[in-house]
């Protein structure tokens, strides 16, 4: 899973130009002559075979987009302005590594500390310099339009604690590939990579809709954090296992599924933590408003520095994510998925 | 009426959380001869099949509340808000939590009573430790205000007449009636203070001609509200504009000319700054004409919030006129 993430990582995916992320899917999905599907809106969908036949349809989905910048016009001397995509704070941007989906880097401008109190860093002052000398050079090398991403390597930084890029869901991504490729699963299950999450939750719903999906198991990234008085405030960290979502701004999630993630839990000896209540939304909202009301439970694994130009993750996160999916779905199976239908 | 209202009024249901609401329901019909189905997203569904045109009425069983998200080392919780709370208003107020856990909300400045956020408000359960506090109550878990049900006369005061009352009006009606000629829906959605989210489930796949929703509305005869004509006693509100909706013309005076003909007394609602379910059922499967029939309300979304028996009463007749007399296509 880990070598999956690696690549992942890396690629380019911002929300709308997921195309770099979907190919390298369906390269790994072709070597092993897997079918996959697509939709118009850009979405993939891979049905695969599970221990048992079941009468649920039921989904596994991450979405492959990540934040990013976008092109909205150039300034007299050269440089691009833009906007972001998603949801990126501006305060973090100054001296960022920019590379764009056609292969130009630029930096986001920063002032040195000795002239910092020029300028506010907000998307209105904030420009990125590409090494333009002038607003034509600048306009034949990146159009407008043309979508960015943060540069970063992903690497191994300490003992199974990676570093890297869009973790936020490449982390997500990572873990349903390797679910189809690598894992046998309980029951037959649709597995989708959705698109344009990170813009306003759009390819999730569009896949449910099209799709009338009964079960839905959101898998994301979600930002993990040790608060310097740990004592006064929670926060889902690293190492403690997936975060699971009772309520978002999106979702509240039903009570039956979150039983289910307590008895596998427990069974299993897995641990878990709750998300924050109330805080981000995801694609479980607008997929359990489809087809009559989709049962739907997000699972996340944990990141820290989650939107910005690089996160961290524990190897072990992620495997137990993974794990207690699969006990939850066993769980579920072995009763028969009462409460569910 | 006033039973089956104090005992909606009584159970626990924040949204998302309306279990002990729909267990609740089911109890009042026991007995009864109607389809109940419960669908996936958790909205009840009644039907009675009958004459076309098919008529649906509607009205969410959630109310507002709140939620835990942490405590802090001293064993006080901090919460989140479900759906639009006002937390000077809940300040110094007892809050009970689904498990039964009785707490004090307020916030850190609540002498000068300038509480303005959710970051301020702490709520005390009497526990000494953040181990202790979170032992007993958990992450995530909601709570409602704890609060008295009154009868004064005309008067009845609540926490959660929004919109245990429109839910009453429902239960009512099918409570005294075995069936109906009708093809009728009767629905109790969920999760409305949250962004109408049970409506636009339920809007997507029942097959109907007409929805009538019914759902409190805040008058503008009191100091605390903009001034406008809707008020209180003057009858069943017919909702003629808010925040996100216009409603088909049509349908309004189709109930102003059946009101007339009734004897019914009813008001225009217009220049609301709510939203009701309608916004999202007048948009779903192509369009359906809907209109949102109002029970004047004061003080909806505080701890206490009033109603008249009479103006309920009104709403009833209207809407048992409705199915007397439908719409035509």
């Amino acid at each position: 899973m880990i070598e999956y993430l690696k690549e992942l990582s890396e690629l380019k995916g911002p929300s709308g130009r997921e195309d770099e992320v979907k190919d390298y899917i369906k390269s790994k999905l072709e070597e092993k002559g897997i079918f996959y599907e697509e939709d118009f809106f850009g979405n993939l969908y891979v049905f695969k075979r599970g221990k048992a036949e079941i009468k649920l349809n039921v989904c596994v989905m991450a979405h492959i987009d990540e934040v990013g910048v976008i092109v909205t016009g150039y300034t007299s001397d050269g440089y691009l302005k833009f906007r972001p995509i998603g949801g990126l704070d501006a305060e973090i941007l100054p001296g960022n590594e920019i590379i764009f989906l056609n292969g130009t880097k630029g930096i986001v401008i920063s002032l040195p500390p000795h002239r910092k109190k020029q300028i506010e860093y907000s998307f209105k002052n904030l420009v990125i310099d590409i090494g333009a000398y002038s607003s034509e050079e600048a306009k034949s090398r990146v159009d407008i339009g043309e979508e960015g991403v943060f540069m970063t390597k992903f690497e191994e930084i300490g003992k199974e604690v990676y570093k890297g890029k869009s973790f936020d869901n490449r982390a997500g991504t990572a873990l349903v590939l390797s679910l189809i490729l690598d894992e046998e699963i309980p029951f037959d299950t649709n597995f989708v990579f959705t698109v344009q999450e990170e813009t306003g939750l759009l390819g999730a719903r569009v896949s449910s809709s099209r799709r009338n999906f009964d079960l839905a198991f959101i898998i994301e990234g979600t930002f993990a954090f040790e608060p310097y008085h740990p004592e006064e405030e929670y926060y889902p960290k690293l190492g403690y296992g997936p975060v699971i979502t009772k309520m978002d701004k999106s979702l509240i999630v039903n009570e039956v599924l979150i039983n289910y993630v307590e008895r596998a839990a427990f069974k299993n000896n897995i641990k878990f933590q709750w998300k924050i209540p109330f805080t981000g939304s995801t694609d479980g909202g607008p997929v359990s408003l489809t087809n009559r009301g989709v049962k739907t439970l997000v699972m996340a694994i944990p990141c820290r520095y989650i939107h910005s130009k690089a996160s961290l993750i524990f190897k072990e996160d992620l495997y137990n994510t993974k794990k207690l999916l699969l006990k939850i779905m066993e769980e579920m199976y072995g009763e028969d998925f009462k409460g569910i239908m | 009426m006033e039973r089956i209202l104090r005992e909606l009024c009584e159970v626990f249901g924040p949204s998302g959380f309306e279990g002990e609401v729909k267990e609740k329901i089911k109890e009042f019909l026991k007995g009864k001869k109607f389809d109940i189905k419960e669908d996936r997203f958790g909205n009840l569904v009644i039907y009675n099949k009958g004459k076309k045109p098919t008529i649906t009425f509607s009205a969410h069983i959630d109310e507002i509340g709140i939620v835990c998200v942490d405590a802090d080392k001293r064993g006080f919780l901090k919460c989140s808000p479900v759906g639009t709370v006002y937390p000077h208003l809940y300040t110094g107020h007892m809050v009970i939590f689904k498990s039964g856990v009785v707490g004090v909300f307020n916030g850190k400045n609540w002498k000068k009573q300038d509480v303005n956020s959710f970051e301020e408000i702490i709520i005390d359960i009497g526990c000494e430790s953040k181990e202790e506090a979170l032992k007993a109550v958990s992450i995530g878990e909601p709570a409602v205000i704890y609060s008295s049900f009154v009868i004064q006369d005309n008067k009845i005061i609540a926490r959660n007449l929004d919109n245990r009352a429109g839910v009453s009006v429902l239960v009512n009606l099918l409570l005294e009636n075995e069936s109906f000629e009708r093809d009728l829906y009767f629905v109790f959605n969920v999760q409305e203070e949250l962004g109408l989210r049970g409506a636009r489930v339920f809007s997507e796949y029942i097959e109907t001609d007409f929805v009538f929703t019914v759902d409190v509305s805040t008058t503008g005869d009191t100091y605390t509200e903009p001034e406008r004509s809707f008020k209180l006693g003057g009858g069943a509100g017919i909702r003629v504009m808010d925040s996100r909706t216009v409603f088909p013309l049509k349908l309004i005076s189709y109930l102003e000319n059946l009101a007339k003909k009734r004897g019914i007394k009813v008001q225009r609602d217009a220049g609301s700054y709510g939203v009701t379910d309608a916004f999202s059922i007048q948009t779903a499967r192509g369009g359906i004409p809907t209109i949102t029939i109002t029970i004047p309300v004061r003080y909806s979304h505080s701890p206490s919030s009033l109603i008249l028996r009479s103006d309920l009463e009104e709403v009833y007749k209207l809407i048992n006129a409705i199915i007397e007399e439908p719409p035509s296509n």
